[in-house]
């Protein structure tokens, strides 16, 4: 075989052309080798051969004894013959071997060539420019189909074969390695086929100048980089496309930098481990933390305490986090945060989960400083305070004056003139009910409002607040009617609450009741409830507002005509009241036949709730 | 005219003279001898100097408060024992637990209650009804 046939593949694989030079030369010189190997035999049996020959000749034809002169000098003609033969023999195979291994040497590299032109991947061109003839490999014809018709020889068929828009490049190119002033050609330009497409490629090349700088040709290689462009192409338009996702990123991550940097609150994003991910610069400033200090520690570590509305420690599961992290579920609060320095400031606190997929995976808590809303809030209840006082100081003079003159302790009055005076007298009751309304409105909404809770006789309150309203029951010729149950415990219940709830009920059915109706009072109980039911036979409630009856400031239109002074704050006082003693009220009414209210209070009585103020 | 509490000494400590005024009248009315202070200040050293058999005594005053006041004259060996109702339009619960604690007698929001019946408290009161 053929010792070049195994080195076939490797050479098509693009290992080095030299390494056939170099196994073709050790072939050669493996002959010369084993030919120089059989020479020192050669010569010994030459001159044994001359010397057995000229002694044989000798004796045999001259008859000659040994050793005389004459035989001497014939032997050393035959050795010299011998010599003279064996010197041509070493020259005649010397030129033998020498020509032997240029003749193995030339076909090697024939074959080397051959392979090279027909089995690489790059096609060959070879330019003389003395003939301005290109020489154009199979593989370039292959490459751009013309294998059939013969690509022509003539350089400026192949110049027009360049795409336009890349003959200034290509040109230029060559040019510059013409000139010296490149090492070599080198150009990437679009080739059109012979169905007219346009195939990229790399044309790479090579001149050879004769001594006076003349170039007297031009070789290289052409390759097929479609490939290379296609993907290329597909890159630039991957990485235009990344680079538009990277904007739109960016322009997002701007954004919400923006959004978190402008908010006034104060904003902290955790994970599932309560770990912080996100933290605005506001939330580091109200903490008084290092933003990038923050991240990555445990929220409960950058906000080590707590503290509810009370000022009282949270204990850890009661934090809003916590809460939030461990029951998924969202908590807005009023809490007191320490900062780094180990003050504390009030803050609306709102906590909230973050699902992907609905798996939890962490909580938002935002925060806001309301240390100012406070300051008004106390403010507000100072105003509050003030005004009670200022406003029941001289509505108190007024009810004593007109009580003394109405008395008649100080003479006696005509009948317009006490008719004036009782006027007046009622009219003062009605601006201190409204004054003392509008305090518990206040303190309602300020949540302020304080529940004693001591034992109370629900009875004895529901009785008293009957007798201040005898004259009135009597005026109106009213039949009231009681029934309490016998075993009515004491609750533990703030007195004056209860008296607002029956002063209320009460005073309303019998305002809302005509001249000769019904009213009619309950109390029953259960294992765990009072039940308080207070029934008229009066006006009645529209259907159409009574769901607005609990309602701030509302008055039906029915009862604005029966009395017009009410204020529209009794009963949402009332059920502010019944629901903060952890009761319940409700009612059923028909227009024009009557309505009962219903409160029920549990037997385990009212919290105790340490707000500022009483209800008035 | 009604001389069964000419011996009770009624001391009205009110800043509000209108108030005032109609207080200590209808106490005359009563028969009651009744005194006046404008503030809390006043009002102490006529307490400690008359010994009154009750004292009506506002909150909100100038110079010295109504239980600034309190807390002076619980310190005086009469002033411990002395009645006290404390008339005021606040209805401040701190105020209140405080006025509790030092054993205020009855504790009344003025525009809460006719004058007659204010009265009424105070005959209970010298009478020694609780």
């Amino acid at each position: 075989m053929d010792p070049l046939v195994k080195n076939q593949n490797l050479t098509r694989t693009g290992a080095p052309k030299n390494a056939i030079l170099e196994r073709a030369e050790e072939v050669a010189d493996s002959q010369v080798s084993n030919a120089w190997k059989m020479f020192p035999y050669a010569v010994l049996f030459l001159l044994l051969a001359g010397l057995f020959s000229s002694w044989m000749y000798i004796t045999v034809v001259f008859k000659l004894k040994a050793l005389s002169i004459p035989v001497v000098i014939l032997l050393l003609i035959g050795v010299l013959f011998a010599v003279s033969v064996m010197a041509l023999l070493v020259v005649f195979i010397r030129s033998y071997l020498s020509v032997l291994k240029t003749c193995k040497t030339l076909y090697f590299q024939d074959q080397m060539f051959s392979l090279v032109l027909e089995g690489g991947k790059d096609a060959i061109w070879d330019w003389d420019m003395e003939t301005n003839r290109v020489y154009f490999s199979p593989q370039w014809n292959d490459m751009f189909g013309y294998r059939k018709t013969g690509m022509s020889d003539n350089p400026a068929d192949w110049l027009a074969l360049v795409h336009p828009d890349d003959v200034a490049d290509f040109q230029q190119s060559l040019t510059l390695h013409l000139e010296k002033r490149n090492a070599t050609f080198h150009s990437e330009h679009r080739v059109r086929t012979v169905s007219g497409d346009y195939k990229w490629v790399l044309d790479r090349g090579h001149a050879v100048w004769d001594k006076s700088g003349k170039v007297l040709r031009i070789a290289g290689s052409t390759s097929d980089i479609s490939n290379v462009k296609e993907v290329e192409a597909v890159l630039q338009g991957k990485t235009e496309e990344l680079e538009r996702a990277n904007e739109v990123v960016k322009q997002e991550k701007v954004k919400y930098e923006a959004l978190l940097t402008s908010i006034g609150d104060g904003m902290i994003a955790v994970n599932q481990d309560g770990q912080i991910m996100v933290m605005n610069p506001q939330a580091g400033k109200m903490l008084g933390r290092n933003v990038s200090w923050s991240l990555g520690r445990f929220f409960t570590e950058v906000v080590a305490l707590e503290q509810n509305g009370k000022e009282e420690p949270l204990a850890l599961g009661d934090r809003p986090m916590v809460k939030t992290l461990v029951q998924g579920v969202r908590v807005e609060t009023t809490s007191y945060l320490f900062k780094a320095d180990g003050t504390k400031f009030p803050a609306a606190v709102t906590s909230a989960p973050i699902f992907l997929e609905e798996r939890l995976i962490g909580a938002i808590v935002v925060f806001r400083d309301i240390t100012h809303e406070k300051e008004v809030d106390k403010s507000k209840t100072e105003f509050v305070s003030l005004a009670s006082h200022q406003l029941r100081t001289p509505l108190s003079a007024i009810r004593w004056y007109s009580e003394m003159l109405n008395s008649e302790k100080l003479g006696p009055l005509n009948e317009q003139q006490k008719s004036y005076m009782t006027e007046i007298y009622d009219s003062n009751r009605h601006m201190i009910e409204l004054v003392n309304s509008l305090l518990n409105v206040s303190r309602i909404d300020l949540g302020t409002f304080a529940i004693e809770p001591v034992p109370t006789d629900f009875r004895e309150i529901a009785e008293s607040c009957l007798k201040e309203l005898f004259v009135k029951i009597q005026e109106n010729d009213m039949h009231v009617s009681t029934s309490f149950e016998d075993n009515i415990p004491k609750i533990n219940a703030d007195p004056k609450l209860i008296r607002i709830i029956f002063q209320n009920l009460l005073s309303n059915a019998i305002k809302y009741t005509k001249k000769g109706g019904q009213v009619s009072l309950s109390m029953t109980r259960d294992e765990t409830s009072l039940y308080i039911k207070v029934s008229d036979t009066g006006v009645g409630i529209p259907v159409s507002v009574q769901d607005k009856m609990f309602t701030k400031l509302f008055r039906a239109d029915n009862a604005r005509i029966v009395e017009s002074e009410g204020t529209g704050l009794g009963l949402y006082i009332v059920k502010a009241v019944v629901e903060k003693g952890g009761g319940k009220i409700w009612f059923d009414s028909v227009e024009n036949k009557g309505t009962t209210f219903y409160v029920t209070m549990p037997l385990s009585g009212m919290q105790k709730l340490a707000g500022a103020k009483d209800l008035a | 005219m009604n001389n069964h509490y000419s011996d009770k000494k009624i001391l009205v400590i009110e800043d509000d003279r209108v108030l005032r005024r109609v207080i200590v009248d209808n106490l005359k009315a009563e028969g009651f001898t009744a005194l006046e202070a404008e503030d809390g200040q006043a009002g102490l050293t006529t307490a400690l100097t008359e010994h009154p058999d009750l004292m009506l005594v506002d909150v909100v005053m100038p110079k010295m408060d109504g239980i600034a006041m309190l807390e002076k004259l619980r310190e005086d060996e009469w002033g411990k024992g002395a009645t006290v109702i404390m008339l005021t339009n606040l209805s401040d619960t701190e105020k209140i637990a405080f006025a509790a604690k030092k054993g205020v007698n009855d504790y009344l929001v003025k525009a809460d209650w006719d004058i007659a019946s204010i009265i009424d408290k105070v005959k209970d009161k010298v009478r020694g009804v609780q």
